[in-house]
């Protein structure tokens, strides 16, 4: 449960709300489809893989998403990896198109092969290598001191 | 191999693997390229990051959400939203809560104890499923204080963990009883254990401790009720003398 939880907040950009509803739609959709599997790791990768497609289709359906807040990154500041909170990698998710970002979740960290990533999302493995580039643009909002309009740091 | 193969076929790069020629060659292209060993070094870099995640913790109110999206779904009257059987009737009267503690006992048992390979009935898997999804947690404890923390926090129930003559406190968990969330408290003694349920019913009746007729005489089980509060004792003990042993832990 922890680690669903995790995961919908990173694919929610660190929304607690829109995460906790991710998760019960998961583990609802979970619970229609489930084929009892004794082994962990499959059991792991199979509610992975229903969380993403729980968010995608979320994403489909509507759009009531507040859209993130613009902000202009100005400062790369490398090598402060180990000052970054679980937060501040949300925030720098949510920057993120949902596909990208749920590509990058599965592939980046939860350790998914490309080919299983994109047969979980239901991709072709070229869109999958497409969204995976966005890693780039995770990075960068990572370590980007990053500015609101009003120019205030965060 | 250009960076993107390479990368591929090392990817992820924690994982052993069998070195062919592939990865012979990803490897060689690694070595000259400083572009993906800096790929791989923030890769490790994002990980760690990743790592710090792992800290928080559902918070219970989500667990409360989907036990009750799960419970709904599986007592519903429609049951093929859940693709399973309803267990025959509403078992929620007094006089079949005895049965239900048997069962409960059956489905905790079967998880316990049966060979992972036994094939179960959907509906049993079904219930040691949201058993497990709905429990936070369990301790492992002899102190009645970590018991009554746990409680209390779990179940919003103030109360004091009974205290069995010649048994030890061991360890409470969360159960699920036909749709209600509740705690099994389990205690050692030398020749066995016996469990403690707790099912908070807002309609329970008050009735002093009597062995139930309906177990079957598969194990001997003592049910009583409290204002609010379903309980059961269930235990590897000859029947009077678990009786006995519930109505002393009540005086």
């Amino acid at each position: 449960m922890d680690a669903l939880y995790q995961g919908a907040l990173f694919l929610s950009g660190g929304d607690g709300d829109r995460a906790e509803s991710l998760v019960v739609d998961t583990v609802m959709l979970a619970f229609q489809e489930h084929a009892a599997d004794t082994d962990p790791e499959q059991t792991r990768r199979w509610f992975e893989a229903r969380l993403v497609r729980a968010f995608l289709r979320r994403v489909r359906r509507r759009e009531d998403d507040p859209p993130p807040q613009p902000m202009d990154r100005d400062v790369l500041d490398p090598g402060v990896f180990e000052d970054l909170g679980p937060h501040r990698l949300f925030e720098a998710a949510e920057a993120l198109p949902p596909g990208p970002r749920s590509a990058l979740w599965l592939v980046l960290m939860r350790r998914w092969s490309r080919s299983d990533a994109a047969a979980a999302m239901q991709v072709e493995p070229q869109q999958l290598d497409a969204m995976l580039g966005y890693r780039d643009v995770l990075m960068r909002e990572l370590l980007a001191r990053r500015r609101n309009r009003k120019g205030e740091s965060r | 191999m250009d960076c993107a193969e390479a990368r591929a076929a090392l990817w992820p790069p924690e994982r052993l693997r069998v070195v062919d020629d592939t990865v012979v060659r990803a490897r060689s292209h690694l070595d000259g390229c400083e572009c993906c060993r800096e790929y791989f070094r923030q890769d490790e870099a994002l990980l760690d990051v990743y790592a710090r995640v792992r800290e928080l913790t559902a918070p219970m109110r989500v667990r409360r959400r989907v036990f009750d999206s799960l419970a709904a779904a599986r007592w519903a009257p429609d049951s093929h939203r859940s693709g399973v059987q309803p267990w025959s009737g509403r078992l929620l009267r007094q006089s079949v809560w005895p049965i239900a503690f048997v069962v409960l006992l059956t489905v905790v048992t079967l998880a316990q104890i049966q060979d992972s390979r036994a094939t179960e009935a959907s509906a049993v898997f079904v219930e040691d499923y949201l058993r497990r999804a709905v429990g936070q947690e369990h301790i492992v404890t002899d102190d009645p204080a970590e018991v009554r923390q746990f409680l209390e926090r779990e179940l919003g129930l103030t109360l004091e963990p009974l205290s069995f003559a010649g048994f030890e406190l061991d360890r409470a968990e969360v159960c699920l009883l036909e749709g209600r969330l509740g705690a099994m408290i389990v205690y050692k003694g030398t020749d066995g254990s016996i469990s403690h349920y707790l099912v908070p019913r807002d309609d329970a009746d008050p009735r002093p401790p009597r062995l139930s007729t309906n177990s079957g005489g598969a194990m001997p089980v003592v049910t009583w009720a409290t204002p609010a509060l379903e309980q059961a004792v269930v235990g590897e003990l000859a029947a009077t003398a678990l009786l006995e042993l519930t109505t002393s832990s009540l005086r």
